[in-house]
């Protein structure tokens, strides 16, 4: 009885493996690692370039054959998912999505509008929300996707990375993963917004393999500016100083520098931000909305070339406070203005302060919310606390200005 | 045809032996080289004693079962020289006779024996049967002494600090070994007979008053219950005395070290110690004792942190290439893109599909290792570096198998040997490839599913009607104190609680304190 019992426990599992024998297994040679994926608009259809890897040439042990590390295939079509099907045509192995990096939006689909080519990615089981959504600065995807980098072999890896580190320590970028993404852009109140990136040299040689050869080869690849939406298209760029007001508003601010100018010279010094946190808070008032952002930041001093403060008075540590917290509410300034009169778009997402502070008010003006937005009055309340000054207080620099001027 | 005449004479000869001894010495003699086939190793002295009224008398023994020094010193000497006085009358009776020669024999036993299996058996166990023409009686002295393996260092279960001495062959040595730990008069034995044949020496070994009765009772009963020709092994005993047969997972101990049987017994589990073998059994055994090393407890109580690292080899040792062969074809978004990037350069040129390579890798390791064990001595070298020569560098070098499997075979490997108790790394190697094939299959599901199969069957063992995961499942708090972590010693102040039902209170000592800190 217990040997029929054994028995019968040993044949239905046999029959389970043989049966169902390797259901939907992929090995992981018959599989094209896709890192990179471009999104360009030709004609009236969409042109997807995808950046696949070739392995053998990443790892770094052994000499690779020459290879270059990375291959762009590309193919037009009308619909994400058809084009990709249609690539299995070109590329010898079924595209394997899961580990893909970086989504490169040309200008031109952006400022279109892109939610249509986003639903594949939102829909398809095999693709991961945590790879970065950039837009293509005056240049196509598939010329981004073109360029070889050095240090880092895979582009669409640096492009991570760098996107990664320069967030954490650089507050004028802004890394959106396509689920932060696709949530902002379903959130009342508040539109999305990108990183930018552009190429800095010349196209043609990016994709030549000489580019990652040489030690300063001029073409590279540069996050530059922040792409502000209106719902999903694309309606402008934030410079530098804007898309720093837009992290520290927006509280995504981990670390950055800023250099201010020094009180009486025309000489400037560096403040290093390296604890910042910011409230916006709605309010309305007697049926008017108004918006206070709140802005705390711990900061270094971390370089001087000022030669007349002296940084053994208190005072003076109280006069550095003071002119950086008028540099960092220019900065705010200057992105409000942004938000409010140049693009007229709610990135700053003042519509879920007030949203969360008067949800009654709120249901009855999200309707004409723009035409609100435009005027509403922003109260702005910086405090910053200088912390240390590094190893030394006085720089050197002062130390032998007046040594000169005890001689004179 | 030739078989069944022998069988045929065997028995009759079986029979025979049965028979009472003859009053005729040269009719007793012929019998016993007749029953023992002329053996050459069978020894009849006889010679004549007596000062008026000789008699016949005879010694049987078999050589190098039987100490030749102590039968000289014993039984010939005082036989040929002091015995020459004896004083026999022709009416005495067989009782007197046998009295009269028992006082110039000098042996601590002496034993009368009437029938053919009696003396058979004395002698083919070393003793000396001494014969007197005229009656139906004989004496069998204990003499045994042969050739023994000395007391040695425990080969297969080593500690760094502990006692260092092993079991050896002999039955005795080891009842001595663990006596020589325990000295208290409840360690009881007893003793049982098994195998038609061989009658291999089996004894049993408790603590009376500490060990659950019913379990040395069932002890008896399963061991009562075997009838075969010969045991030679405590395994074989093992399989006939198991709870459960179609498993894996051994529910028995074994060991051949004095300290952890003793220590077994002490807490209330009875040993089984079969002559012949270094092994001994303990029952009722559990599943986590089977990963505890008796070292655990020899170092501070923090080296008890070891045994996680048991746990983890367990897991890793099952685990392991299965893992490999569900993430590599089955979920490579698992992977952080750096390491599925180096795997899918190392998999590049592979010609075998993952599960395949796996299972070339494993069983080559296999080989070698059954091969290490198996071959003699002196070829040893030649095994470990084609091993290592073909299944580490050739076999990557080739592009037969990616550098990673080579990785993932050795650690799985390294694993399995962590085991302090070797069954249970037989267990964990074969249940590996079912894993593989599970995994091969249906991935990480297919893993969870067998896993979940696997604590299924661990929870339904049982040994010796103790359940076989406990005190993990059932969980038993106060047992804790020494299941995957070993507190102090002071801390464990009972026994564990399903072993030894009663009398489960060990120790008193509390917490140490320095004198004038408390």
């Amino acid at each position: 009885m217990k040997m029929k019992r054994v028995l019968f426990i040993l044949i239905l599992t046999v029959f389970c493996l043989t049966a169902s024998s390797c259901w939907s297994r992929r090995e992981l040679n018959e599989l094209a690692i896709v890192v990179g994926f471009g999104i360009d608009k030709v004609g009236d259809q969409y042109q997807v370039s995808l950046q696949m890897v070739n392995p053998s040439e990443v790892v770094t042990q052994g000499e690779g054959t020459g290879r270059t590390p990375v291959i762009v295939y590309k193919e037009k079509g009308k619909t994400v998912f058809e084009i990709i099907r249609r690539l299995t045509t070109l590329t010898p192995r079924k595209a394997f999505f899961s580990h893909m990096q970086i989504m490169v939006i040309s200008e031109e689909v952006a400022r279109e509008g892109i939610k249509k080519a986003l639903d594949f990615f939102w829909r398809d089981h095999e693709i991961r929300f945590d790879f970065f959504i950039v837009v293509s600065r005056k240049s196509k995807a598939e010329d981004v996707l073109n360029v070889l980098t050095k240090l880092e072999r895979i582009p669409s890896r640096k492009l991570f990375t760098s996107l990664e580190t320069a967030e954490r320590y650089w507050a004028p970028v802004n890394a959106a993963t396509l689920d932060k993404f696709v949530r902002t852009l379903l959130a009342e109140g508040i539109a999305p917004t990108l990183t930018g990136i552009s190429i800095e040299g010349d196209v043609k040689e990016g994709g030549e393999r000489e580019n990652t050869e040489d030690v300063s080869r001029e073409v590279s690849l540069k996050y530059k500016g922040i792409a502000v939406f209106k719902e999903d298209r694309l309606v402008g760029w934030l410079n530098e100083m804007e898309s720093k007001g837009k992290n520290y508003i927006l509280d995504n601010v981990n670390s950055t520098v800023g250099s201010v100018r020094c009180p009486h010279e025309e000489k400037h010094f560096t403040i290093e931000v390296i604890r910042a946190k910011a409230k916006v808070i709605g309010k309305v008032e007697n049926g008017k909305p108004a918006i206070y952002i709140d802005q705390v930041s711990e900061a270094n001093l971390s370089e001087i070339q000022c030669s007349k403060l002296d940084l053994s008075q208190p005072r003076t540590i109280k006069m550095i406070e003071s002119a950086t917290e008028q540099r960092v509410k220019n900065i705010l300034q200057s992105t409000i203005y942004a938000a409010q009169k140049k693009y007229k778009t709610d990135f700053l997402g003042f519509g879920e302060a007030i949203r969360q502070a008067d949800p009654e008010y709120w249901s009855k003006n999200k309707q004409n919310w723009q035409q609100e937005f435009v005027k509403l009055p922003v109260h702005i309340n910086v405090d910053v606390n200088v912390k240390h000054t590094g190893k030394v207080s006085n720089s050197f620099i002062k130390e032998m200005e007046d040594s000169k001027s005890e001689k004179e | 045809m030739k078989r069944t005449k022998k069988g045929i004479y065997q028995k009759q000869i079986l029979s025979q032996k049965n028979d009472s001894l003859f009053q005729y010495m040269p009719e007793n003699i012929q019998k016993i080289k007749e029953g023992l086939g002329n053996s050459n190793d069978l020894l009849i002295r006889e010679f004549v004693v007596g000062k008026e009224v000789k008699r016949l008398v005879a010694i049987v023994y078999t050589k190098g079962l039987a100490d030749t020094t102590a039968i000289e010193r014993t039984i010939i000497k005082p036989l040929l020289f002091e015995a020459r006085e004896i004083e026999w009358f022709e009416d005495h009776t067989e009782e007197e006779i046998l009295a009269r020669l028992q006082q110039y024999i000098s042996t601590s036993t002496l034993q009368e024996i009437t029938t053919f299996q009696d003396l058979f058996s004395a002698i083919l166990t070393g003793q000396t049967v001494i014969l007197v023409d005229g009656i139906t009686k004989g004496l069998k002295a204990n003499t045994e002494g042969w050739e023994s393996r000395n007391v040695d260092d425990p080969t297969t279960q080593s500690v760094v600090r502990g006692p260092k001495e092993a079991f050896t062959e002999n039955l005795r040595t080891n009842t001595v070994l663990i006596r020589r730990k325990i000295k208290s008069p409840d360690l009881w034995t007893e003793k049982f007979e098994i195998g038609k044949e061989t009658k291999t020496i089996v004894e049993v070994m408790y603590l009376k008053g500490i060990a659950n009765d019913k379990v040395v009772q069932e002890v008896r009963n399963r061991l009562n219950k075997i009838q075969i020709d010969g045991i030679f092994e405590s395994g074989q005993i093992e399989e006939f005395i198991q709870d459960e047969t179609f498993t894996p997972f051994p529910t028995i101990l074994s060991s051949e070290r004095p300290d952890t049987i003793a220590a077994g017994i002490l807490e209330g589990r009875v040993a089984i110690i079969v002559d012949g073998t270094p092994f001994v059994l303990l029952v009722p055994a559990l599943f986590v004792q089977f990963l505890q090393s008796p070292e655990d407890y020899y170092q501070r109580s923090d080296f008890g942190l070891i045994r996680l690292l048991r746990y983890l080899a367990a897991m890793i040792g099952l685990l392991a290439p299965s893992f490999y062969i569900a993430v590599t074809t089955f979920h490579q978004e698992m992977l952080p893109s750096t390491l599925l990037l180096s795997i899918a350069a190392q998999r590049e040129g592979v010609p075998l599909p993952a599960f395949a390579e796996a299972l070339l890798m494993e069983i080559s390791f296999e080989f070698l290792r059954e091969a290490g064990v198996r071959m003699p001595r002196t070829v040893g070298q030649a095994v470990s570096i084609v091993g290592a020569l073909v299944i580490g560098q050739a076999a990557v070098e080739a592009g037969i198998v990616s550098g990673v499997m080579v990785i993932v075979v050795s650690i799985t490997a390294i694993a399995n040997f962590i085991f302090p108790n070797f069954n249970m790394s037989i267990a964990i190697r074969l249940l590996r490839f079912v894993f593989m094939a599970f995994a091969a299959s249906f991935g990480i599901f297919g893993i969870v599913v067998c896993f979940i199969a696997l604590l299924l069957h661990l929870c339904s063992l049982r040994s010796f009607g103790v359940p076989y995961m406990s005190p993990l499942g059932p969980f038993i708090l106060e047992d804790q104190k020494d299941t995957i972590l070993r507190y102090p010693i002071w801390k464990m102040k009972e026994r564990p609680r399903l072993i030894s039902q009663r009398n489960i209170r060990r120790e008193r000592t509390s917490m140490p304190k320095p004198d004038g800190r408390g």
